[in-house]
């Protein structure tokens, strides 16, 4: 075949069809960026043509368990497995390969999270050679397995003549899709709360609003570990195809709920553990880890929002390091750091949230805890209130005592001053937001509770809250009542509540909920108590989404 | 005191705390029947403090004493109420998110919950940790727990359990929680000593405490010196402001850092006068001292 230019203009076009895949491993997907015709040197013309595209392929991480023997990649591939990506060298692509040619596949080093398999064979990667020639073929059919989340790697191939001598380069660039921690706007599709002795409030609030959207847990089978947040936190992997694949990242807390991330895990869901559980500390739970909505910052576009979580630089006062380096390794959602070390429990759950608001120009709102503001709106309640709640549990007879106990009013004005305050700017700088994007929730804090001088919340922590969606779609608010009144079952005189509905956007349906007995004097709140599952929202493979970063740079042919 | 006197006195103390231990080892289980506990006296490292301060043979005849009264309000519940005691001996802690036990519960509210949980206590069987969450417990009772606090002091080996009493010490009446902050103070585990000098920066000024609050600030240990830093603070005890200028040149950050805070409160004339610490190593350090002079301008 001797092709003129139009001809390979043809071709090179209908590079950019996909091809169809011959079995159920298909989940390709693919970009083809077109060779120039007009950049083959005219004294070349006459020779035979060779391969000369670059195409992207994505694909998921084979981390799930279609073996049932572990994390598929682990294991030689199973009659089910069904996550690797295929790619295809077009039928008129394959009529540029004539008798004698051959072509030869490689990749830059010896790649142990990346395998190239061809007629059942594993030709590259996994401790295989780092390249290889075929010959006698013009059926080029690749499928390729990744070991890991987020992995960005060139595979080169040359079309070689008879002679070896190369008659053109061509490129896939392969691709895992990155781990996306979920954040509060994206749909939550499912509750989880564990059910126990004295949540009553919880669950049955749940059950009414969310229905068939949540789940109770039972006591016996986790032995009464009520902190769902912590255990397990929800992340998901997404294709430009629409192959989704739920991940959850099982903390190495190991408490009671250490068997849940395998009992609710469905078809295909990757289970997933950094770290050490012998090292363990309380930073390790997934209170401590969240992530805020979509927002870009200095024209950094971050569409799947950014990672945060508790630490202060120690290493014994943060999440895993394994952890850590597998998150900074998905790129896209960029972590950062804020200091908990602050507090008897240590999560960024306890005095911050992010919530819906569509009158916002970014599309929500930063919920942070604020002594200040408590101790305002305290003044204004009439100082003799009592406070059944606060008497047996803490001492405070009615608002009077609260404001009377100098000590208290101190502790909470420097942690204001000199934590709080800190960590507003800390958001502020990280996410580009200005005061606008904040509201500051009515908060205190005490120092007594856990023996060390650290803090823990007096009052029912209100930013602790759990956001979730009816089987409508609608938000919902979950809220831990703060008991600010003297008669408990009448929200409606409460002081705190109707502050907080007031700062709270139109269109969100707060409930707030008892939960003082179980959870809050258990050092937790409805957050630390719930946890959800949600739906994936933005195509973190276009463009404007990606953050380019030095190795992807490097990575361009 | 001479060295040898010191040395036959500690021999002394440490035969009565065997002897103690012996005896009542060969009665370890409390029951309704024969109240006995099996733990002799705590603080092993410190025994001239303990001698000067708590007579062990005293504490010997206290502590049976007071089982035996928790005995006998038991028996006489047994007796009246066998099904609230019943209901009441159910208690049991729960996991805390912290990891520690916590008691949870409405029952809590009982006019006798106090007793059941002093009884709970004398277990021997009772681990330390659900020690630690009775006492903490006892201090969410309506019950008279705070007379039996002294004495439960003396016979608890457990640092964490014995720096629990001194937290809750801030419910109890004055005189009571002022013998045991005594004792906190005095204690050799800096975790007691540290759960001292934060209590004491949350019940007021009292004199005497305030000298060992105020010794406390020179510790050898850190977070002994953290806690009373914070809590002359609380008290706005002026007379700190020679020492908390002095840690200000400490080589600890963390101290520094807290001498800052409460300088800010206690002497801020004298902070102005300490540029050096805008320029500080630590970085904390340097941005508190630069937003304390900001406020200042201001």
């Amino acid at each position: 075949m001797q092709p003129n230019l139009d001809s390979l203009f043809l071709i090179s076009i209908m590079v950019t069809m996909l091809s169809s895949c011959k079995n159920d491993l298909s989940n390709k997907s693919s970009r083809t960026e077109i060779a120039d015709p007009s950049q083959t040197p005219s004294s070349e013309v006459n020779k035979p043509v060779g391969l000369n595209f670059t195409e992207e392929v994505i694909g998921l991480a084979n981390l799930d368990n279609d073996s049932g023997k572990g994390a598929d990649y682990e294991y030689e591939l199973s009659d089910n497995e069904n996550d690797l990506s295929q790619w295809q060298l077009p039928s008129e692509m394959s009529k540029l390969i004539l008798n004698g040619h051959s072509i030869k596949l490689s990749l830059p080093d010896d790649h142990a999270q990346l395998g190239v398999w061809h007629q059942g064979s594993l030709i590259l990667g996994k401790g295989s050679p780092n390249s290889v020639t075929l010959s006698g073929s013009t059926d080029l059919l690749l499928a390729f397995e990744f070991g890991d989340f987020n992995i960005a790697e060139n595979l080169t191939i040359e079309h070689l003549d008879e002679n070896e001598e190369v008659l053109g380069t061509s490129f896939l660039k392969l691709r895992s899709a990155p781990m996306l921690v979920n954040h509060h706007l994206q749909p939550a599709e499912h509750v989880y709360a564990l059910r126990t002795e004295g949540n009553e409030a919880l669950i049955s609030s749940l059950e009414t609003v969310l229905g068939d959207n949540f789940t109770a847990l039972s006591s016996t089978r986790y032995q009464d570990d009520i902190w769902v947040q912590d255990e397990i936190e929800f992340a998901t992997s997404i294709t430009p195809d629409g192959k989704r694949q739920d991940i959850i990242i099982d903390s190495i807390r190991d408490r009671g709920l250490a068997p849940l991330a395998g009992d609710i895990a469905t078809d295909g869901t990757v289970i997933r553990t950094w770290g050490n559980p012998n090292r363990a500390t309380t930073f390790d739970s997934f209170g401590n880890l969240e992530a805020t909505p979509p927002i870009t910052v200095d024209g950094v576009n971050y569409p799947f929002g950014r990672i945060y979580y508790g630490a202060n630089g120690r290493a014994s006062q943060s999440i895993s390091g394994q952890l850590r380096a597998a998150l900074d390794r998905q790129q896209i959602q960029k972590p950062f750091a804020i200091d908990t070390s602050w507090l008897c429990v240590g999560h960024v759950d306890e005095f911050s949230t992010f919530i819906p608001d569509l009158s916002s120009p970014k599309g929500f709102k930063l919920l942070i805890s604020d002594t200040n503001e408590a101790y305002k709106l305290l003044a204004t309640i009439p100082r003799q209130t009592a406070l059944p709640r606060y008497a047996q549990d803490f001492g405070y007879n009615d608002i009077g005592a609260i404001l009377d106990d100098e000590a208290l009013r101190i502790v909470n004005e420097s942690l204001q001053t000199n934590i709080l305050d800190d960590i507003v700017e800390i958001f502020k700088k990280e996410l580009g937001l200005d005061d606008s994007d904040i509201i500051r929730v009515p908060s205190i804090f005490e120092n007594d509770l856990c023996g060390d001088g650290t803090h823990g919340a007096l009052l029912p922590g209100m930013v602790n809250m759990l956001v979730a969606h009816d089987e409508q779609g609608n938000p919902h608010l979950f809220i831990p009542d703060p008991f600010m009144r003297a008669n408990a079952t009448d929200q409606n005189t409460d002081p705190f509540i109707e502050h907080f509905t007031q700062l709270m956007p139109d269109d969100l349906n707060l409930h707030y909920v008892d939960d003082w007995d179980v959870y809050h004097m258990g050092m937790g709140e409805i957050h630390c108590g719930t946890n959800s599952r949600r739906t994936p929202m933005a195509e973190w493979w276009k463009g404007e989404n990606l953050i380019t970063t030095a190795r992807e740079q490097s990575l361009e042919p | 005191m001479d060295y040898l006197h010191k040395v036959v006195l500690q021999g002394l103390v440490v035969l009565t705390i065997a002897c103690h231990q012996n005896s009542s080892n060969s009665n370890a289980k409390l029951s309704l029947d024969t109240p006995s506990h099996s733990e002799g006296p705590g603080n092993l490292a410190k025994e001239e403090t303990l001698v000067e301060s708590v007579d062990i043979a005293q504490s010997a005849r206290n502590e049976q004493e007071w089982k035996t009264n928790i005995a006998d309000e038991i028996r006489k519940l047994k007796n009246e109420s066998p099904a609230e005691l019943q209901e009441l001996l159910q208690l049991k802690p729960r996991k805390t998110r912290a990891n520690t036990l916590r008691f949870i519960d409405k029952r809590l509210q009982h006019p006798q919950a106090a007793i059941v949980l002093l009884w709970k206590y004398a277990q021997d069987e009772t681990p330390s940790e659900e020690r630690e969450a009775l006492i903490e417990a006892l201090s969410r009772t309506n019950g008279p727990y705070a007379e039996f606090l002294p004495t439960l002091w003396a016979s608890e080996q457990d640092d964490t359990v014995r720096s629990r009493i001194v937290n809750i010490s801030r419910r109890c009446p004055d005189e009571i929680a002022s013998k045991i902050l005594k004792l906190g103070f005095e204690d050799y585990s800096p975790l007691v000593r540290a759960s001292a000098a934060r209590t004491t920066g949350k019940i007021g000024r009292q004199t005497d405490l305030d000298t060992m609050l105020l010794a406390s600030l020179n510790d050898t240990d850190t977070s002994v010196q953290v806690a009373a830093i914070r809590s002359v603070k609380l008290l706005n005890l002026v007379d700190a402001k020679g020492s908390l200028d002095q840690l200000l040149k400490s080589t600890n950050p963390a101290i520094r850092l807290e001498a800052l805070y409460s300088m800010e409160r206690l002497a801020p004339e004298m902070l102005l006068k300490r540029s050096e610490l805008e320029t500080d190593s630590d970085r904390d350090v340097a941005k508190a001292a630069k937003r304390f002079r900001s406020r200042q301008k201001k």
